[in-house]
């Protein structure tokens, strides 16, 4: 394994030679930075990956069977296993959405779910992502690059070939696909996450496509081409999120999305990847009803552990909070992205009785966590190994059936100090090796 | 790849275009280069002329170090690189990564260059890629149309920049219209045909009006 | 029971030519048990492809698109209908079904001028919802003032409430604020009135599994002087002529509505 990490600017270099980038606006100008990669792999065991392989299956199955009953029948709200505040006054919960149901009645086709493990291995999923979770093409073409440069490594080792990904996400697109051709709908090139739409229409023989190469005649959905002739289009991948994505039901202003779009969808003549409306699942606050999710549609204690969380919505949860307030982080259920975190013992005397009155007075709006001590792992720093936080978003496929990507993205952060895995905080990427034996 | 949008079909016309304006001007400043050596030190405000770019340089060495580089200048051959990148990165699905890595190869040769001290040997990579970029397409890309779509733009611009330098003569502007009928034919693109008929006799003069020719060819799309 | 003719024009006029123009209309009132539409035709020049659908709020919507350049757009629904048939609409779901309709969206959401009015309004008398929201919009008519011009479609029930003007979208979006502060399942409804005029917009409430209509802007109940044409969360749910298109052209719309015996 240590050979491989002699590679390591080679490795980088020819990221850079694929473009393998990602793009930030720096006081409004665009530029493309390069994602920095780290050679040490995270490894995931075979026994360790078949533990977290059903964990995931059991709670992506659930996710989808909630917002399948949520834009449906809501039985779980009337059954009272989640006050119904949680999901209605949810910005995440679309009613442009309700009672529309999506091609096989499969809500998130590609749900990222990241996960970190506690210093005592304890796995604890962070936070589910079933809108467009993005990064699966970064250990992709990366794992590509290793075996090129250290193909002893991979002789040596026995480790799950991860560059299935474009065949298992073909699939999927395949699988709900109404008859017609499969689209990756992109913002365009200055989107962060550009290399990845476009090398994801690459890997998989899919259209990548703007808002204005679609139109909606008659309900149905189609590419135009530049001789006049045009193409059904059965599934989109769509990398634009739902207020964007057709401006006759979401933002009239939206000029990325197209007109109709969502009418041809409610007619089941389209399948969109993920469905609109998945926002009401990774919503903060229904984060801490998934394992009572589970309990409810699928009759299983949950295999995965929530970080422990406490709604100041519950009386008894809210004397808690206010009892252990230094030792929990705060999160605001409707800001994301790393806004709205605080850390209860990082708040001045003042500021904490102020933070205090805003939860009393909005109980409803915050979750509180108990902070965990995440392990770390190593990253090469010039020839040296430096421990760093890392998580890791697992990917997730619904299509026939439910399959766990044998890889992930394994991001960490540069600074020693920070919990903040963000590409755009400079942080990199590991790949994410699932060991065959 | 089956069809191809009116945004990408005028990204591959486009690609086509600047992979060869980088190409040719780089080749004719090699030339120019090596003359304003020791020959004529003022060589570079013809060129200027030749090239259609206001001349905009103190002196050679001005030249020599901003022309290439300069990345606020549009008339550049970097800009004229970073053009090209522009309409290539939006492709990788036609091109490939494996063709597309040769744009951004070029790319980063031209930085290199622009901090090296062998600055001509630093260029050739530049050339040695767009080549190999051209190779790529020929050995990669299966969607013929595609590889049509650009091969028109190719042609298209080094018709237009040989007619430009005027030093060409009529046999070069002929064998490079020749090159470029066909290329447009099988492109599935709509031009104007009046054009090609005009201009076709125009080419076989010796006495030919550069100016009248060049505005004719950008016509070609109208 | 009335017995009602109705007429219909939206007409669009722009100052320059646009090209690739989609829209979608909600403007198809349907049958209920309060009113029975009778004939409805809707016509569109310049000529478009249609094609129809319903909404997650069970609104009959007219989407298509005219691609050629073109400088104006009209529609207009002429038909007759039955009205007055029932004071209510039966709930067609169960009470969770529709319980979003508790919940504030952008336009409904309170600031401190709703806050302070719903504070003084005293609705510790009314004995059932029905009552609550009769009250509610009896205090709206009575301490706001009807001016046009003062307000726009983007004007939310907080900004209307501290000018404590505006026009019907305002007074309906202000009661949908004030009762779903009580915890009212409310909906903003689009419609015609008898006589001639243009589209109305007021409120329905549900109370004990009926839909009861509020004109809060005419201190009625709704009647048979009513035509529904849609209801839903707030405004933004029943724009009656949704559209985008390519140019650059400053629009002039026209909206005439007549219903007579």
């Amino acid at each position: 394994m240590e050979e491989l990490y002699t590679h390591v600017n080679t490795i980088n270099e020819l990221l850079a030679r694929y473009g393998v980038k990602f793009g930030i606006y720096k006081n409004n100008v665009f530029k493309e930075q390069l994602f920095p990669f780290d050679p040490i792999p995270r490894v995931i065991t075979e026994s360790e990956f078949d533990y977290l392989e059903k964990g995931l299956i059991q709670r992506v199955t659930a996710l989808n069977c909630f917002l399948s009953d949520i834009y449906g029948d809501k039985k779980i709200v009337r059954d009272g296993v989640i006050p119904e505040e949680f999901i209605f006054s949810s910005s995440g919960f679309l009613a442009q959405c309700d009672g529309v149901k999506p091609p096989l009645n499969i809500y998130s086709h590609i749900s990222g779910i990241d996960l970190v493990q506690s210093k005592d291995k304890t796995w604890y999923v962070l936070e589910d992502n079933l809108r467009v979770p993005s990064g699966a093409s970064y250990p992709m073409i990366a794992r590509e690059l290793c075996r090129r440069t250290s193909p002893k490594t991979f002789h040596d080792n026995r480790i799950e070939d991860n560059r299935n990904y474009a065949k298992m996400l073909k699939e999927t697109m395949n699988h709900v696909n109404t008859g017609g051709i499969n689209v990756i709908l992109t913002p365009g090139r200055y989107n962060a996450a550009f290399f990845e739409h476009s090398y994801l229409a690459e890997q998989t023989g899919s259209v990548l496509a703007t808002g204005n190469n679609l139109f909606v005649e008659n309900n149905n959905v189609y590419y135009k081409g530049y001789d006049g002739k045009k193409q059904r289009v059965g599934a989109v991948y769509r990398r634009i999120s739902d207020e964007y994505l057709d401006p006759m039901v979401f933002e009239e202003q939206s000029v990325i999305g197209v007109p109709h779009l969502f009418s041809a969808y409610r007619a089941g003549n389209v399948a969109l990847i993920n469905a609109p409306g998945n926002g009401i699942a990774d919503d903060k606050g229904i984060y801490y009803f998934v394992p009572k999710m589970i309990k409810y549609y699928l009759g299983q204690d949950s295999i995965l552990n929530n970080a422990p969380t406490y709604l100041p919505f519950y009386e008894a949860d809210m004397k808690y909070v206010l009892d252990n307030f230094d030792n929990l982080v705060i999160k605001d259920v409707a800001e994301a992205g790393g806004y709205g975190v605080v850390f209860g013992n990082s708040l001045t005397a003042e500021k904490k009785a102020d933070f205090i009155e805003l939860i009393k007075r909005e109980p409803r709006r915050f979750i509180a966590q108990e902070v965990i001590d995440f392990i770390d792992i190593d990253i090469l720093d010039f020839d040296e190994r430096k421990p760093r936080k890392a998580d890791l978003r697992a990917f997730v496929l619904t299509g026939s059936d439910v399959r766990v990507w044998k890889s992930g993205l394994t991001r960490f952060s540069r600074n020693p100090d920070s919990f903040i895995v963000n590409s755009s905080q400079g942080g990199g990427f590991k790949d994410t090796w699932v060991l065959s034996r | 790849m089956g069809i191809i949008s009116v945004e990408k079909a005028d990204n591959l016309l486009w690609l086509g275009r600047y992979t060869e304006r980088v190409h040719t001007t780089l080749k004719e400043f090699f030339i120019s280069y090596d003359r304003m050596i020791d020959e004529d030190e003022d060589f570079y405000k013809e060129l200027c002329v030749r090239f259609r770019m206001p001349d905009i340089y103190k002196s050679h060495a001005d030249f020599i170090t901003n022309y290439p580089f300069d990345e606020n200048n549009p008339d550049s051959i970097m800009s004229n690189l970073m053009r090209a990148y522009d309409n290539a990165v939006i492709l990788r699905e036609f091109l490939g990564t494996e063709t597309l890595s040769y744009i951004q190869l070029a790319v980063y040769a031209m930085q290199k260059a622009k901090l090296g001290r062998e600055t001509l040997v630093d260029l050739m990579r530049v050339t040695d890629y767009i080549l190999a970029f051209w190779g790529s397409i020929d050995d990669e890309v299966d969607d013929e149309t595609a590889r049509n779509i650009i091969k028109a733009g190719k042609r298209l611009e080094r018709l237009d920049l040989y007619i430009c330098l005027g030093i060409k003569t009529n046999e070069d502007l002929i064998r490079q219209y020749n090159r470029l009928v066909p290329r447009l034919q099988n492109s599935g693109l709509s031009y104007n045909q009046s054009v090609l008929d005009t201009l076709e006799p125009m080419l076989h003069d010796p006495h030919m009006n550069y100016k009248t020719a060049i505005a004719l060819l950008e016509k070609v799309f109208d | 029971m009335e017995q009602l003719h109705f007429r219909f024009t939206t007409r669009l006029e722009l100052d320059s030519e646009v090209k690739n123009h989609y829209f979608t209309l909600k403007c198809i009132p349907k049958s209920n048990v309060r009113q029975r539409i009778e004939s409805c035709n809707i016509t569109i020049t310049p000529d478009a492809d249609i094609f129809y659908n319903t909404d997650s709020f069970g609104n009959i919507t007219v989407s298509g698109s005219i691609i050629p350049p073109h400088s104006s757009f009209e529609f207009t629904l002429v038909g007759s209908a039955a009205t007055g048939l029932d004071v209510f609409e039966e709930l067609e779901d169960d009470e969770i079904k529709c319980a979003y309709y508790k919940y504030h969206t952008g336009y409904t959401r309170p600031g401190k001028y709703l806050e302070e009015y719903f504070k003084s309004l005293d609705l510790t008398q009314c004995k059932s919802t029905y009552d609550k929201v009769t009250a509610i919009m009896h205090a709206i008519n009575r301490d706001l003032v009807y001016e046009k011009k003062i307000t726009d479609i983007s004007t939310s029930a907080e900004q209307a409430m501290s000018i404590g003007k505006g026009v019907c979208q305002d007074y309906a979006h202000i009661m949908l604020a004030l009762c779903r502060m009580s915890g009212i399942a409310v909906r903003y409804t689009v419609g015609i009135m008898k006589g001639e005029g243009e589209s109305h917009a007021w409120v329905e409430a549900l109370c004990k599994n009926r839909w009861y209509g509020f004109d809060p802007t005419n201190n009625l109940l709704v009647d048979g002087n009513y035509i529904k044409i849609s209801s839903g969360r707030d405004y933004s749910d029943c724009i009656i002529n949704k559209g985008q298109f390519i140019g650059n052209a400053s629009q002039h719309t026209i909206v005439a509505a007549s219903v007579t015996d």
